[in-house]
C-alpha cells in the first residue's frame, strides 16, 4: 500500500460571493500523477494554492505528508501559472537562492542546479541573466527551481503552459522519471492530450466542482457507448436517445443520452431509410469526455 | 519561523540593492545635496555664529558710559573691558562673539568699530544690538546735550574690523597669507557645521533615508509582485520569514547608507583638519544608541507601511506613499520646539513618534520619560508590522487575488 502524500478534504473557498471551489477532496499517493483539469475559471489554480497553504480554505482542510502544508514546505515543490524570476539574476544564482530558501546548503544546491541545468540544456547558461533568457529557457528554469530540492510532492500549476511540442517532451520524460522515483505529483492543466499521456488519475472540475474524477481507465468506461463514429447519408437531426451531432465532415459523431442504446438508435436509422456506410462505438479521448460533462453541467 | 531564511532573504535583498547603481545615487545625493546647504550656511555664519551664545565686548575709549547718571550700563549681552588689550584676548579666545570699540570722538562722530571673525552678515547683528544698548544708556542721560544728539542717530559711522584684519589681534590661524586665510575660514565653516548646524544637518539627513526606505521597499514589493516572484517565495518560505527577510533587508540597506555618509563626513572634515574631529562630541554613547534605535523603528514603522500600501491598490499606492513620506518629513519641523506640547504629543503618536523622537533625542530634547513612553507605544504598535506582513503576504504576492476582499463561507449550492 502506497503512502498517502497528499489529502484534501472538503475544500470550499469563496472570493465575495462566488464560490470558486465546491467540496473539492483528493488523495494523491507515492509515485502517482493526478491531474486537475477543466478550462479557465475552473477553480484548478485556487485548488492548488490551497493545498499548498497559499490561501486558506473557507471550509475543508489539507494535509501533506500528515501535517499542514505549511509545516512541509521544504518537502514540497510547486510551479506556478505566473511564472516568477528575479529577471536581472544571473540563472545559477537565482536557482541556488531558491535551493537555499528551501533548506539545501548553498554547495548542494549550486551542485544539483548545474546538474539540472546541464539535463535540460541549459548548461551554457549558466552565467546568463534571467531576463536574456528565451521565454522557453526561462520555463525550464521555473521548472528547476520548483524540482531542484527533490520533492516528495510536487504541485504544477499548467506546466506545458507555452512550451512548443519539443520543449514539451523532455519535462513529459522527467515527470514520468520523477513518478518512478515515487513523487506524487498533482498537476493541472487544460491541455487533456497531455493529460492523458501522463496522469494515472484525473479529476475534472467544472465551475469550482469535481464533475468526474478516476483513472483514465475508470472514466473511459464509464463514459463508453455515449460516443457512436458514423458516416451515414441523410442523417435525420430528431433521432431520438441523441444527445447532440457532430460533425466532421463526412465522419459524424452521434452524442447519446445517457441510458440511451446504441443498437436501438441505428435500428432506428435503418428504419427511416438512411444509408449507413459506418456505425462504430468511439473510444472516448478526454476532450470528448469532457466535453460531455461539461455540457450536462 | 526561521531565522535562517529570514537572514537569507534579506541577505539577498541587500545584496541585489547594494549592486545597483540607484543605491550610490541615493546614497550620494542627500549627503551633497545637505553638505552643499551646510557649507552654504556655514561660510555665511563662519567665524561668528559658532559663539551665538557669547556676550559682545564693549571698549568705551569715549567715557561716554562712566558718565553720571549713566554709569556703566549693564546688560547681560555685552561685557564693558576696561582696556583694549584684554578686549582683544577675550575676542581672540573666543569669550565674546565680536568687540564694539567706541572711540574717543564717539559723541561728536558717533562712529564705533565692531572687530568680529568673518566677513558674514554677523557684524550687522551686532550693529542692532549696540545700536540699541547705546540708545538706551543715551536716554538714560538725556541732560546732555551731545548725547541727546546721538538718540536720534547712535551711530552715524561703522567700521567692521572683519577676518582678514583680526590677524592684527595675533591669531595664528589667520597668519600665511591668503592661503593659510582661506584655510582658516574653511575650518571654521566645518567648525560650525559640527558645532551647531550638524545636528539639524544629521535630523535632515536620516529624515530623508528614511523617506528613502520607503521608496526602497515599495519599489522592492513592486518587483516582487511584477516579476511574479511572491507566489514562489510563499511556497517556499512563510508570509512572516518572507515580510521579516525583506523589511531587514531595507533597513540594512539604509544602515549602510548612513553608515557610508558619515564615513565622507568625517574623511571630508578629517581631511580638512584632523584637529576638527575633536570637536565631534556631537552625541554621547546613549544619544548614538536611542538615535539608532528610533532610526531603526522609524524604518520599520514606514517600511511595512509602505508594503501595506500596495495591498490597498497598485495605482493608489504611489499617493499613499506620498502621504507617508510627508508625514516623516512632518518631523523635521520639531527642531522649531523640541520641548514644545507638540513636539511631546507627537513623541507618543504612533505614526510620527520614532521620527520625532529621531529629533528629539538628536538636539538633546528627549527626557527618559518620553523615551520610556514613546518605546512602549512603538512596542504596542509593532503588531502593526506584523498585520502589514500578514495583509501584505495573502493580498499582493497571489496574482489574481482581489485586494481586500474579504473572502467568506456561504451557504453551499
Amino acid at each position: 500500500m502506497r503512502e498517502t502524500v497528499l489529502q484534501a478534504e472538503g475544500l470550499c473557498k469563496w472570493f465575495g460571493r462566488t464560490q470558486v471551489v465546491e467540496d473539492l477532496s483528493l488523495e494523491v499517493k507515492r509515485g502517482e500523477i493526478v491531474g486537475l483539469l477543466g478550462p479557465n475559471g475552473s477553480g484548478k489554480t485556487t485548488s492548488l494554492r490551497m493545498m499548498l497553504g497559499l490561501i486558506p480554505p473557507d471550509a475543508g482542510r489539507v494535509t501533506i505528508l500528515g501535517q499542514p502544508p505549511q509545516r512541509a514546505r521544504d518537502r514540497t515543490g510547486y510551479l506556478p501559472e505566473e511564472r516568477g524570476l528575479y529577471k536581472d539574476e544571473r540563472a545559477l544564482d537565482m536557482l541556488v537562492y531558491v535551493g537555499q530558501l528551501r533548506g539545501m546548503s548553498r554547495t548542494e544546491a549550486r551542485r544539483r542546479a548545474l546538474e539540472w541545468m546541464a539535463r535540460l540544456k541549459l548548461e551554457d547558461h549558466t552565467r546568463s541573466r534571467v531576463e536574456k533568457l528565451s521565454h522557453g529557457m526561462q520555463q525550464r528554469l521555473q521548472f528547476i527551481a520548483s524540482v531542484l530540492h527533490d520533492p516528495e510532492l510536487l504541485i504544477l500549476d499548467e506546466p506545458f503552459q507555452g512550451l512548443d511540442p519539443i520543449h514539451t517532451l523532455l519535462p513529459l520524460q522527467i515527470l514520468g522519471e520523477l513518478r518512478d522515483q515515487g513523487v506524487a505529483i498533482v498537476l493541472s492543466t487544460h491541455q487533456l492530450d497531455l493529460a492523458e499521456q501522463l496522469c494515472d488519475r484525473v479529476a475534472m472540475l467544472f465551475q469550482g466542482r469535481v464533475v468526474v474524477e478516476g483513472t483514465l481507465e475508470e472514466i473511459r468506461q464509464k463514459f463508453a457507448g455515449r460516443v457512436v463514429r458514423v458516416i451515414a447519408e441523410s442523417l435525420p437531426p430528431d433521432l431520438p436517445g441523441v444527445q447532440e451531432i457532430r460533425s466532421f465532415g463526412r465522419e459524424k459523431k452521434l452524442i447519446l443520452e445517457e441510458q440511451a442504446d446504441p443498437d436501438s438508435i441505428l435500428r432506428a436509422l435503418l428504419e427511416r431509410g438512411a444509408r449507413v456506410d459506418l456505425w462504430e462505438r468511439h473510444a472516448l479521448s478526454l476532450y470528448e469526455v469532457f466535453y460531455l460533462v461539461a455540457s450536462r453541467a | 519561523m526561521s531565522w535562517a531564511k529570514t537572514f537569507l532573504i534579506a541577505s539577498h535583498e541587500f545584496f541585489a540593492r547594494i549592486k545597483s547603481p540607484v543605491f550610490y545615487i541615493l546614497t550620494l545625493t542627500p549627503f551633497v545635496g545637505f553638505m552643499l546647504i551646510g557649507l552654504l550656511f556655514g561660510l555665511m555664519f563662519a567665524g561668528a555664529s559658532e559663539n551665538l551664545g557669547l556676550p559682545v565686548g564693549l571698549m568705551d575709549h569715549s567715557g561716554f558710559l562712566s558718565m553720571p547718571p549713566l554709569k556703566e550700563e549693564e546688560d547681560e549681552n555685552f561685557l564693558i573691558y576696561s582696556s583694549m588689550e584684554e578686549a582683544q584676548a577675550a575676542l581672540r579666545d573666543r569669550r565674546v562673539r565680536a568687540l564694539v570699540e567706541i572711540p574717543p570722538d564717539y559723541l561728536e562722530s558717533g562712529q564705533i568699530i565692531i572687530w568680529v571673525y568673518g566677513t558674514s552678515s554677523w557684524p550687522t547683528m551686532v550693529f542692532d544690538q549696540t545700536e540699541s544698548f547705546l540708545r538706551k544708556a543715551i536716554v538714560q542721560n538725556r541732560l546732555d546735550s551731545r548725547i541727546a544728539r546721538r538718540v536720534i542717530e547712535p551711530i552715524d559711522r561703522l567700521r567692521i574690523i572683519s577676518a582678514d584684519q583680526v590677524r592684527e589681534l595675533g591669531d595664528s590661524d589667520l597668519q600665511g597669507g591668503i592661503f593659510g586665510r582661506a584655510r582658516a575660514q574653511v575650518q571654521q565653516t566645518v567648525r560650525f557645521l559640527i558645532q551647531t548646524g550638524a545636528r539639524y544637518i544629521l535630523v535632515l539627513l536620516l529624515l530623508l533615508n528614511v523617506s528613502i526606505s520607503i521608496m526602497y521597499s515599495y519599489e522592492d514589493i513592486s518587483r516582487d509582485r511584477a516579476n511574479r516572484m511572491g507566489e514562489l517565495m510563499l511556497s517556499t518560505v512563510s508570509a512572516t520569514e518572507w515580510f521579516a527577510g525583506k523589511i531587514l533587508g531595507v533597513v540594512l540597506i539604509m544602515l549602510t547608507q548612513t553608515l557610508i555618509q558619515m564615513t565622507l563626513v568625517l574623511a571630508i572634515w578629517g581631511g580638512i583638519s584632523w584637529r576638527l574631529l575633536g570637536d565631534l562630541t556631537l552625541l554621547s554613547p546613549r544619544e548614538v544608541g536611542l538615535v539608532l534605535v528610533y532610526y531603526v523603528l522609524s524604518m520599520l514603522f514606514y517600511v511595512s507601511s509602505s508594503m501595506l500600501a500596495i495591498v490597498v491598490h497598485p495605482k493608489v499606492a504611489p499617493v499613499l506613499l506620498g502621504i507617508l513620506g510627508l508625514l516623516n518629513l512632518i518631523n523635521a519641523t520639531v527642531v522649531v520646539a523640541p520641548s514644545s506640547r507638540i513636539a511631546i504629543f507627537m513623541s507618543f503618536f504612533p505614526l510620527t513618534a520614532p521620527g520625532t523622537m529621531l529629533v528629539r533625542v538628536l538636539l538633546k530634547a528627549a527626557p527618559w520619560r518620553d523615551v520610556v513612553i514613546s518605546l512602549g507605544v512603538l512596542g504596542v504598535c509593532s503588531m502593526w508590522t506584523v498585520l502589514a506582513g500578514s495583509a501584505v503576504a495573502s493580498r499582493v504576492l497571489i496574482p489574481g487575488m482581489p485586494a481586500f476582499s474579504i473572502s467568506r463561507p456561504r451557504q453551499r449550492r
